[in-house]
């Protein structure tokens, strides 16, 4: 070695150990903003969000959106927090607190009125009875209608479990 | 940079890697141990032979307590003790192909009975039935007690953020 320090030394400190410190605490500052509290990486497993999200895609979940509000819109693609914090669902927010829901025939009616949903796949059977939203629940869903409502995850979501929004 | 500078930085790395671990709680290790011991028992590679099978089914109750309640969801969404948990399990592994459960997540919400240790977790089922593919995602939330010196689970239930309608 040119200045006589050993080659493990230089390889686990740098030339200059301020420096390399000084490098590391500014990327583990950068990395803790950017994923911790402005966005999150999400690999998307299943086929519950066909066919707006694949099965294998990369996409990007907001966290700046949950700070900012919580107030998702019908329509919202939104990211809901499971145990251990590391896996999430994703699925598309129908209904708003206080509102009704229903499914007939794979239809959606939102307060009574049938509301179209361009995004999801076209073959649904879903048939739902009225429910009625509590002030501080979501009912949320995946866009493939054409899997059994039974091996779906659908259901009524508290405003606390939502952890973002997926960025389209 | 000194060697021994270098030396004295790992020494401290590994002092604080040992005060982590002892600052995890025992119990709690135990019951991760456990639990994951339980996942082993309920999977099901491929392949696997009928004696296997049910040595694993005939191994599920010793897992809970003798009056535990099990909630389970899907694909059997229904109430069991540990017996007919033990021949759900058979039934199910002579059903499948194969069985695998993924642990996606485990945490410990705070205790408020220091004899009971909740924990909740995220799995993943995933088999082949009938040649086709059948993937679930399910939450539970696993009360563990301790019962002749182990810790069994004495509650467990579905505690998903999504809750069916």
């Amino acid at each position: 070695m040119q200045d006589g320090t050993a080659w493990w030394t230089r390889a686990l400190w740098g030339r200059d150990p301020r420096r390399t410190l000084r490098r590391t605490a500014l990327s583990a500052a950068l990395l803790l903003f950017v994923f911790g509290l402005c966005c999150r990486p999400l690999l998307v497993r299943g086929h519950s969000m066909e066919p707006t999200l694949r099965d294998g895609q990369l996409r990007i979940g907001s966290r700046w959106w949950i700070h900012a509000q919580r107030n998702p819109s019908r329509g919202d693609v939104v990211v809901i927090k499971r145990a251990g914090g590391r896996n999430f669902f994703v699925k598309r927010i129908l209904a708003l607190p206080g509102d009704t829901i229903a499914f007939s025939n794979g239809h959606l009616r939102i307060n009574g009125d049938e509301v179209p949903e361009p995004y999801r796949t076209p073959d649904s059977d879903w048939t739902l009875p009225e429910q009625r939203m509590g002030p501080d629940q979501f009912f949320v869903a995946g866009d493939n209608r054409s899997m059994p409502m039974a091996e779906h995850a659908i259901g009524r979501v508290e405003r606390a479990a939502l952890a973002g929004r997926v960025l389209p | 940079m000194k060697p021994r500078f270098a030396l004295a930085a790992m020494a401290l790395l590994a002092f604080g890697g040992w005060l982590l671990m002892s600052w995890v709680d025992r119990d709690e290790r135990a019951v991760r141990n456990q639990f994951l011991a339980l996942v082993k028992v309920c999977e099901k590679p491929a392949g696997q032979n009928l004696i296997r099978t049910a040595a694993n089914a005939s191994a599920v109750p010793a897992f809970f307590t003798t009056n535990a309640l099990v909630h389970l969801g899907r694909p059997y969404p229904m109430t069991a003790s540990p017996r007919e948990l033990s021949a759900l399990l058979a039934r199910a592994h002579m059903e499948v192909e194969s069985l695998a459960i993924g642990v996606q997540g485990m945490e410990f919400p705070p205790r408020m009975d220091p004899s009971a240790v909740p924990l909740r977790v995220a799995i993943e089922l995933s088999g082949a039935r009938n040649g086709q593919h059948e993937r679930y995602l399910d939450e539970y939330l696993l009360v563990w007690r301790k019962e002749r010196g182990e810790w069994r689970i004495a509650e467990a239930r579905v505690d998903s953020a999504i809750q069916p309608p």
